[in-house]
C-alpha cells in the first residue's frame, strides 16, 4: 500500500484550499509537519492581512520574512506590495527601474488598484520558491492557500493576465508561472472540507469547477472532522442524566456524516465518469479542539489517524 | 428596552444600518438573513445587502444573483417587508458605470474595453466598493427603516473599509491626470510623443508591462474617469453615514482559534477606524443541553471508556468554547466603553437551504444567551 499522502509529498508545491473556517490552516501545517517527518526542507506560505500561522506556534506575526520554526520548517507571510517589489526585482530583473519608479507613492497607489496584481505576483513568489531559489533552501513549499472562491479566482489569473492584451517581461513570466502551476509533477492542490451537507455540494461544486476551468493539478481530499462512528451502547444506571443527550448527539452526527460522505463518493464517482478523473479522499479525525501552541506530536497523530475512504 | 424582545431584536429595534463582518465559516451571510427576517417580523421595511452569497442562501429566499433589490416572498406571514439583493460583481459593476458615465456611448466603449471585461468580471477586488454605493443608494432612495449589508469573509472585510481611501489616493494624488495627459496629447500626435509627455516614469512602466497593455490601460482610466470619481464620493459619503448614531457593525464568529483571532482584529480595526460595534454573534456552539454533558463528563467520564470516543470530543469542544468565549469577551470590552453583549448561539442540527430553515435559524438567534 502507498504511503498517505504520497501523491502531496513528492511535489515541490503543495497548495491547500478549502472553504473558511474548517481547518484549513491546521492541515497546511499538519501536512508540512508530514513532509519535515520524511526528512524535507518545508517552508509554509500564507498570504493573509493578519498572520494566522505564527500565533499558532505561539510566536509573533513573521510578516514578509523568513522565519524558522523549527530545524526544517519555516513560515513567511506574502504581502502584495512586497510581492510586487520582489516580482519586479527578481524575476523581470529591474532593481533600478524598481527604485526610480515604484516607490513614488503616487505608483504605489496606483498598483493597489490593479485588479490581478496581487495574484499574479503571489503565483510568481511561489514560483521562485519552489523553482528559481538559487540557495535551494526547500524541497516542499506548502501554501495555505485562499478560501475555494477566491483560490479559483488565483488559478484563473495566469490566463486572464495572458488574455488581457498585455506584451513584455509580463507576459512572458506568466507563461513561465502558467506552465509552472499546470505541471502535475511539481504542483498539487489538496482540498479540505468537512462531511456536512452543504459543505459537501460545494466541495463537489468546486473539484468540478477547478478541474475544467483551471491549469490547477488538483492531487487529493482530505475531509476533516469526521465525528468517531458511532455504534449501539447500552444505556447504564450509573450515567449522569445528562449522558442521554450526549449519546443523542454522537449518534445523529455519525449517521448524518456517513450519509454525507456517501453523496461526496457519488459525486466524485459522477465526475470521474465524467472527467476521467478520480482523487484519493482522506478521512481526517474530529479532535474537538487543538492546543495552541501547536503540540507537535498532537498534529501528527491527527493526520496519522487519517483513513482513505 | 422593549418588554420581550430578545437580545438580537432589541438591538435591531433600535438600528438603522447594520453591518455584519467575520472571517469565513462562522455563519456570517446566515446571520444576516436571520437578523433581516427578524427585522421584517418586527413590523421594518428592510433591505438587504449580500455581497458574494452562498447560492443556495439566495435560493432559499428565492433571489436571483445579480443587481437588484428584489422583493422577497415569504410564505410566512410578517408585518414588515424584506427586499434582498444577492450581489454578483460583473451586474453592480456595468450598473455603476451606467450611473456615472457622461454618456451611454462612453458606457458603451467601457463594456468594450478588454482591461475592463477582465476587471468586472474575472478577477476579485470591487465587489466591495460596488456595495458600498449600492448601500449609499438604498440609504437615499430606498425608503427602508432597516438596511443589513452582509460584507464579504475575513481580510476583505478590511478591505472593504480602507477601499474608499485607496481610490482617493488614487485620484489625490495626480495618478489619473498624471496618467491620462500624456496620452490625451498621444492620441494627436502619435506613439513617439507619448514618452517625451510621459517623460521617465512613464517609459519605465512601459518596459515592464508592454505599450499595447498601457494604451489599453490609459483608455479605460480616461472612459472610466468620471465613473471612478462618482465611486469616490459615493464612497466617502457611506463612510460617514456609517459613523452615524444608528448605524453599527456586527461581528459574526465561531469558537474556533482561528475565527477568534480574525474578530479580535476586526474588533481593533473597528476600534482604530471608530466605528461602532453593536453585538458579537458567537455561532456554532455546543447545544446548550450539551453543556451539561461536557461538565459531567469531565467529572466522572474515566468510568464509562465506552463512551470516550464520542464524549470526550464533547468535552474538549466545551472546554475550548468556553475559553475562547471568554477571551472574545474580554477584549471586547477592553476596547469599547459601552457594553457589548455577546450572544452565543447554539450551531445547527442541519442544513439552512429554505425559507423554513432559515426561520428555524433566526429562533436559534433569539434564544441566544449573552455571555456575561
Amino acid at each position: 500500500m502507498q504511503e498517505h499522502f504520497s501523491e502531496l509529498m513528492q511535489k515541490k508545491l503543495l497548495m491547500v484550499t478549502g472553504k473558511g473556517g474548517i481547518g484549513k490552516t491546521l492541515t497546511s501545517v499538519a501536512l508540512a509537519q508530514w513532509a519535515r517527518r520524511q526528512g524535507k526542507k518545508v517552508c509554509l506560505v500564507e498570504s493573509s492581512a493578519h498572520d494566522q500561522i505564527a500565533p499558532l506556534f505561539g510566536i509573533a506575526p513573521v510578516g514578509h520574512q523568513l522565519r524558522e520554526l523549527m530545524p526544517g520548517l519555516s513560515v513567511i507571510n506574502l504581502n502584495p506590495m512586497d510581492n510586487f517589489r520582489d516580482f519586479v526585482i527578481k524575476h523581470l530583473g529591474f532593481a533600478k527601474l524598481f527604485e526610480k519608479v515604484f516607490t513614488k507613492p503616487i505608483v504605489r497607489s496606483f498598483i493597489q488598484t490593479m485588479p490581478g496584481i496581487a495574484e499574479l505576483t503571489l503565483l510568481g513568489r511561489l514560483y521562485y520558491f519552489s523553482e528559481l531559489d538559487r540557495d535551494d533552501r526547500f524541497d516542499l513549499i506548502v501554501l495555505d492557500g485562499f478560501a475555494s472562491g477566491h483560490f479559483h479566482s488565483l488559478m484563473k489569473t495566469p490566463d486572464a493576465v495572458l488574455q488581457s492584451g498585455m506584451v513584455g517581461p509580463i507576459i512572458d513570466e506568466t507563461q513561465r508561472v502558467r506552465s509552472f502551476i499546470a505541471d502535475s509533477s511539481k504542483v498539487a492542490v489538496a482540498l479540505v472540507t468537512v462531511p456536512e451537507d452543504l459543505v459537501v455540494g460545494e466541495a463537489l461544486d468546486f473539484v468540478a469547477r477547478l478541474h475544467r476551468e483551471t491549469p490547477a493539478p488538483l492531487a487529493s481530499i482530505l475531509v476533516n472532522r469526521c465525528y468517531p462512528i458511532y455504534r449501539h451502547v447500552a444505556p447504564s444506571a450509573q450515567w449522569p442524566e445528562s449522558f442521554a443527550s450526549g449519546l443523542r448527539y454522537w449518534q445523529h452526527r455519525s449517521e448524518s456524516e456517513v450519509q454525507n460522505l456517501k453523496r461526496l463518493q457519488t459525486g466524485l464517482s459522477e465526475i470521474h465518469r465524467h472527467d476521467g478523473q478520480s482523487w484519493p479522499v482522506y478521512c481526517l479525525p474530529e479532535r474537538g479542539a487543538f492546543v495552541e501552541p501547536l503540540v507537535q506530536t498532537e498534529l501528527h497523530e491527527w493526520v496519522a489517524a487519517a483513513e482513505l475512504l | 428596552m422593549n418588554a420581550g424582545l430578545s437580545p438580537i431584536e432589541a438591538i435591531l429595534e433600535r438600528s438603522r444600518v447594520i453591518v455584519t463582518i467575520g472571517s469565513g465559516g462562522v455563519g456570517k451571510t446566515t446571520s444576516s438573513i436571520a437578523m433581516a427576517l427578524l427585522g421584517a417580523r418586527l413590523g421594518k421595511r428592510v433591505g438587504l445587502l449580500s455581497i458574494d452569497p452562498a447560492k443556495r442562501l439566495a435560493d432559499a429566499l428565492g433571489i436571483p444573483l445579480g443587481s437588484e433589490l428584489v422583493k422577497v416572498r415569504l410564505a410566512q406571514e410578517i408585518k414588515g417587508s424584506l427586499e434582498a439583493a444577492m450581489l454578483d460583481q460583473k451586474a453592480v459593476f456595468d450598473e455603476m458605470v451606467l450611473r456615472f458615465a457622461p454618456s451611454k456611448g462612453v458606457a458603451e466603449r467601457i463594456f468594450q474595453n478588454s482591461i475592463y471585461k477582465e476587471v468586472s468580471s474575472n478577477l476579485g477586488g470591487p465587489l466591495e466598493y460596488m456595495a458600498l454605493a449600492k448601500l449609499e443608494n438604498m440609504l437615499t432612495q430606498g425608503g427602508y427603516d432597516l438596511i443589513v449589508l452582509d460584507t464579504p469573509p475575513d481580510t476583505h472585510a478590511l478591505d472593504f473599509l480602507s477601499r474608499p481611501n485607496i481610490l482617493a489616493g488614487f485620484i489625490e494624488n495626480g495618478v489619473m491626470s498624471w496618467l491620462i495627459k500624456p496620452f490625451h496629447v498621444a492620441q494627436k500626435l502619435g506613439a513617439g510623443a507619448l514618452f517625451k509627455a510621459g517623460g521617465k516614469l512613464m517609459s519605465g512602466i512601459s518596459s515592464v508591462t508592454g505599450v499595447k497593455m498601457l494604451r489599453l490601460l490609459a483608455e479605460f482610466l480616461v472612459l472610466m474617469e468620471d465613473v471612478i470619481i462618482g465611486f469616490n464620493r459615493v464612497g466617502r459619503e457611506v463612510a460617514f453615514t456609517l459613523k452615524k448614531d444608528s448605524t453599527g457593525f456586527v461581528l459574526v464568529s465561531a469558537p474556533y482559534n482561528n475565527a477568534i483571532r480574525s474578530a479580535a482584529h476586526l474588533m481593533r480595526e473597528l476600534k482604530t477606524q471608530n466605528y461602532p460595534l453593536f453585538s458579537i454573534i458567537l455561532n456554532r456552539n455546543m447545544p446548550f443541553d450539551l453543556q451539561q454533558t461536557a461538565l459531567d463528563w469531565q467529572k466522572v467520564g474515566g468510568d464509562f471508556p465506552e463512551l470516550e470516543p464520542g464524549f470526550g470530543i464533547i468535552s474538549r469542544r466545551q472546554h475550548y468554547a468556553a475559553t475562547l468565549s471568554d477571551a472574545l469577551l474580554t477584549e471586547a470590552r477592553r476596547l469599547f466603553v459601552q457594553n457589548v453583549p455577546l450572544l452565543m448561539v447554539e450551531e445547527q442540527g442541519q442544513m439552512i437551504h429554505s425559507e423554513d430553515t432559515l426561520w428555524q435559524f433566526t429562533d436559534t438567534l433569539c434564544r441566544a444567551r449573552v455571555k456575561t
